[in-house]
């Protein structure tokens, strides 16, 4: 075996994952960039090139600028609550709390159950005369709060967003609790000894050192938020009027009224949107990560 | 030992790959119909069950979300060329330019049926020389449908115009009864509205030579008051209080529910609301306690609208379309449009059909002998009112009716142009 063979070897085992990466991603992306450029519609037979102009109609469209900032508010709000929720509970988990098993299997539940199901179970919670919430609300004499948590447009996004991070809280708790079973005790014991109280614990010892658990809560929850799609159909289905819409569903809206062209146009834009957000987002969280 | 188990591996395969194979060729086939999911599938069942007992093939019925999302689904899944055997569609030559029938659709325009057809409604249905649907159903009208004995309680019939169909209203109001109620979250039943006014309020003012220069794009929606009218009509209603409380909740099936016990006064509707009424409540309370009126106008009681019958389209570019239009056939004979109409009764439009009307069917057709009814515009114009429930969705949320007003202009040119119709 020549010199030249042996330095090649490892890359030819790389070439079958090579080749499915290319099949399923490169080659689907790169015939969405071609796409977004023509006026593919379901009614046209032969497909032209326009330049630029799905992308120039798409930023004169009030919907996909509504989308956009949809998408915007429901992927920072999601994002930042889930994380501060699922730390909390990786932190209180981590200790030695009574049932402590069974608490961690509660709250990682939600993650398992289809979001389809949470939608619907949520459109009957936030019922306005007959759902549990505003039940429950009523009954300790809130009743000035039971809203329209779904149909009125000032708590429509909120709601779907809270949906969302109950069921995704648990996912990030896991991820924490990960990161947090990895920290070596002794830290915590000469921080003990060293006088530091439980504030300056987690600031100079836990904080930093579930770094990474960190950067990958962020930067998935991030990517996954700016994706959201299911959740907001069930529960809203961009409603009311245009009030939760975003990019996914204004995405769904061009293809299923056969403007191909224009919808992946929309769709190139969120992955622009997701790479321009996500791919900062990584490089600062990494460069800030401790080597345990 | 390992040629044993060789040998097994190997039966087991076997047996896995002839088993679906045997069981496939055991099957006859099964044709599938996909209608919109406020169908009453009682008739199809009775005609289904026949047409198996005859010639042993078997319908399976799909429903999808109705409304405007249905026509999107089927135009998708025609784009996929994942066609149903034969599918609902609504009525009018418009569905043969968005499902291009001269290459996807099965041709009837020779076939024995067509002239079982009352002859209007074949003209409604041919465009250039052309028929690819066959009808399916009744004659109908969108307007509002009232609860007689509501009406009774408060003392009011019909009105004989505007200033009596809001003092009704108000006397619902006053009563604690929902004078009108709007399915918003629904989303298709707000349109229903301004549909049934079109004819009252905007046919008058633009005539048939207006409704032709929007089908060539020569008039803008925004640009016609008497629309702009029916829709602060409709946003004037609700900021009145006459609608229900938590409107933007109101779904379809709380619309039903509550019009059946009597909680509401009037519901601005489709004939597929009665058969839902009648599912729920049974046919004596749709016979006893449903009527109709237009939409009355400023003098007079008004325009009724009419939806003409729905049809049927058959794909051709199925392994089974012989078999579909077969099915088709069978069920446009005299005894299973009977069986139809028994289930729906309606204005027929086989010739030889029978049918007993429901009053508030009889209530639509007075209008229509007395000269005092228009088709849906809808079905006059090939483009569409696109989006047009977000629309309104978004009217009821801001009230602001001219920015409403310019999106529908501009997604009805879009749609226009899309669909490359001459002169968009």
């Amino acid at each position: 075996m020549t010199n030249v063979q042996r330095q090649s070897y490892p890359y030819w085992f790389l070439l079958p994952a090579f080749a499915i990466f290319a099949l399923m991603f490169l080659v689907p992306t790169g015939t969405g960039i071609f796409y977004s450029f023509t006026d593919w519609n379901i009614n046209t037979e032969k497909i032209n090139f326009v330049g630029l102009q799905n992308y120039r109609e798409l930023f004169t469209d009030k919907k996909l600028v509504a989308a956009l900032w949809h998408t915007l508010v429901y992927a920072f709000s999601v994002t930042l609550l889930r994380n501060a929720i699922g730390l909390g509970l990786a932190l209180l988990l981590n200790t030695k709390v009574k049932l402590r098993g069974l608490f961690r299997t509660v709250f990682f539940l939600p993650y398992m159950i289809s979001p389809i199901i949470i939608g619907y179970l949520f459109t009957a919670i936030y019922h306005p005369a007959n759902g549990l919430l505003n039940g429950a609300l009523r009954l300790v004499g809130l009743k000035f709060m039971a809203v329209d948590w779904l149909n009125d447009p000032r708590y429509a996004l909120l709601s779907t967003i809270f949906v969302d991070v109950w069921r995704t809280a648990g996912f990030s708790m896991v991820i924490y609790l990960a990161g947090l079973q990895m920290i070596p005790t002794e830290l915590f014991e000469s921080a003990s000894l060293d006088g530091a109280r439980y504030p300056q614990t987690f600031r100079y010892v836990t904080f930093p050192l579930i770094a990474p658990s960190l950067t990958i809560n962020l930067t998935l929850s991030l990517i996954g938020t700016m994706k959201v799609f299911v959740m907001i159909l069930v529960l809203t289905n961009g409603g009311p009027g245009y009030a939760t819409e975003v990019i996914n569903t204004y995405v769904m809206t061009s293809f299923s009224l056969g403007l191909y062209g224009q919808g992946t146009a929309a769709n190139m834009l969120l992955t622009l949107l997701i790479v321009l957000i996500g791919f900062p987002v990584l490089v600062l969280l990494r460069k800030r990560e401790v080597a345990l | 030992m390992t040629r044993k188990l060789s040998k097994l591996i190997f039966a087991m395969i076997a047996m896995a790959t002839l088993l679906p194979l045997a069981a496939g060729a055991q099957s006859k086939v099964t044709l599938t119909m996909v209608v919109p999911n406020t169908t009453n599938t009682a008739a199809y069942e009775q005609i289904f069950a026949a047409y198996k007992a005859k010639t042993g093939v078997s319908v399976e019925i799909q429903a999808l979300p109705a409304g405007e999302e249905y026509g999107r689904l089927m135009q998708t899944r025609f784009a996929t060329k994942d066609y149903p055997d034969l599918f609902e569609m609504d009525p009018g030559t418009k569905q043969y330019i968005k499902f291009r029938a001269d290459e996807t659709l099965y041709d009837w325009t020779d076939d024995p049926i067509i002239k079982r057809i009352a002859p209007s409604t074949v003209d409604f249905q041919t465009l250039d020389d052309k028929i690819y649907g066959i009808p399916w159903g009744s004659t109908g009208s969108y307007g509002i449908y009232y609860n007689k004995a509501v009406f009774k309680t408060l003392g009011k019939t019909a009105p004989a115009n505007w200033a009596d169909f809001v003092a009704i209203a108000k006397a619902a109001k006053a009563a604690g009864i929902i004078p009108l109620y709007e399915a918003v979250k629904t989303g298709w039943p707000l349109q229903v509205f301004s549909f049934a006014g079109w004819t009252t309020f905007v046919d008058p003012a633009i005539g048939d030579a207006g409704v032709r220069k929007l089908e060539k794009n020569e008039l803008r929606l925004n640009e016609i008051p008497a629309f702009a009218d029916v829709l602060k009509r409709q946003f004037d209603l609700y900021k009145a209080g006459y609608t229900q409380d938590n409107v933007l909740s109101g779904t379809y099936e709380e619309q039903q529910e509550l019009f059946g016990q009597g909680k509401i006064a009037m519901s601005a509707q489709i004939p597929a609301f009665m058969f839902a009424l009648e599912q729920k409540f049974g046919k004596q309370f749709v016979t006893d306690n449903v009527g109709w009126f237009p939409l009355p106008s400023d003098k007079d009681k008004g325009i009724a609208m009419l939806s003409p019958a729905g049809q049927i389209l058959v794909p051709r570019l199925t392994k089974n379309y012989k078999a579909a239009a077969d099915l088709v056939r069978f069920m446009t004979e005299t005894a299973n449009v009977n069986i139809l109409y028994k289930v729906l009764p309606g204005i027929p439009v086989y010739t030889e059909a029978t049918s007993v009307l429901y009053p508030a069917q009889a209530d639509v057709l007075s209008f229509v002998k007395a000269g005092k009814a228009k088709i849906n515009v809808q079905n006059r114009l090939s483009s569409s009112f696109t989006d047009y429930p977000k629309l309104l969705q978004a009217m009821f949320i801001d009230g602001n009716i001219q920015s409403v007003l310019t999106q529908i202009d501009e997604n009805y040119r879009k749609t226009g142009k899309a669909r490359l119709l001459p002169g968009f």
